[in-house]
């Protein structure tokens, strides 16, 4: 047998899992090798500084974080898009309505008006904003 | 409920239940083995929570499934080895500040089990990992071999090679 197959048999028996057979061959060479008997007690001893290691309990707040169904978070996105959709098509219809209309109510149209002018200023608004603070972000190039 | 019938749910009815039970029994193990490859609380949890989605995503997609966590464990991995690799590409371009767990944070004991700690994190991702499921987890190497999906002897070699790699790792620490 190879020295080097040798040396791997000294995992096992220190860790019982030799064959019987494997565990004699393996005492047999120690009984013969001052070598290998010194690599034994040495793995011997840095096997043992391993042994005492345990991790710290982690919190059981961080462990309950670990399960959310992924279709709440879908569901989640799902009505969002379907309000905000919803919104919008309910302004594009009633801006449509307001042009094209000759005898609809001033009021509605006031507040048609009024709502898709509000949005699209709320929209530049942010955009503006976003477009800024990207420009002057000293960060920029790191991901987040 | 027991780990059979929660896979069974799983893949024949998708029910939510069944990966609920199998997070319970697993989601621990999983946490302290994203510690050992990435030594940091934080990113452990978040790898942890991710690859359990991925795995709640792909199990119903597997016609059989023997047991649960070594399939788990290879999302688990990658899903490290991963976040591990983006980590580095990213330092090669900008100033990283080291941010290396304290061990205290991480491993229970004194100051020679840190000293212990901080050894094995300077090896080889593959040795630090056997030697958390050896050391840490109390694993035989028939459990290793499974998860790992290597045979025995090549545990018990792997496991002989990280040992002198750590022993290596400790003398340069002291």
């Amino acid at each position: 047998m190879e020295e080097k197959h040798y040396s791997e048999l000294l995992s096992g028996l220190i860790d019982g899992e030799l064959s019987p057979e494997e565990a004699n061959t393996v005492n047999r060479h120690l009984s013969r090798s001052t070598s290998y008997r010194k690599e034994y007690e040495s793995l011997l001893a840095d096997t043992s500084k391993l042994d005492g290691l345990s991790f710290r309990e982690p919190q059981d707040e961080a462990l309950q974080g670990f399960w959310r169904l992924p279709f709440s978070g879908f569901a989640r996105y799902a009505g969002m898009i379907l309000v905000i959709t919803g919104y919008l098509l309910f302004l594009g219809y009633g801006f449509f309505e307001f042009i094209t209309s000759d005898d609809e109510d001033f009021v509605v149209m006031f507040a048609v008006t009024g709502m898709v002018i509000g949005m699209l200023i709320l929209f530049l608004i942010a955009l503006i904003e976003r477009f800024i603070s990207y420009k002057t972000d000293p960060y920029k190039e790191i991901e987040r | 409920m027991n780990e059979a019938s929660a896979i069974r749910l799983c893949l024949k009815s998708r029910d939510p239940r069944g990966f609920e039970f199998l997070v319970q029994q697993y989601r621990r193990e999983a946490y302290y083995h994203a510690i050992g490859f990435l030594n940091d609380p934080v990113m452990a949890e978040d790898i942890c929570q991710e690859s359990f989605a991925k795995a709640y995503i792909n199990i119903p997609r597997l016609e059989s499934l023997k047991a649960f966590y070594p399939w788990f464990y290879v999302i688990l991995k990658n899903s490290c080895l991963s976040y591990l690799r983006s980590k580095r590409e990213h330092s090669d371009v900008i100033d990283v500040i080291d941010e290396t767990s304290d061990p205290a944070m991480l491993v229970a004991g004194d100051d020679s089990k840190q000293s212990v700690w901080r050894a094995l994190q300077k090896l080889k991702p593959e040795f630090r990992e056997i030697l958390i499921l050896k050391h840490l987890q109390d694993m035989s190497y028939e459990a290793i071999s499974q998860i790992l999906q290597i045979p025995k002897g090549t545990v018990m070699s792997r496991l002989y090679h990280a040992r002198k790699g750590f022993q290596l790792a400790f003398d340069k620490g002291d």
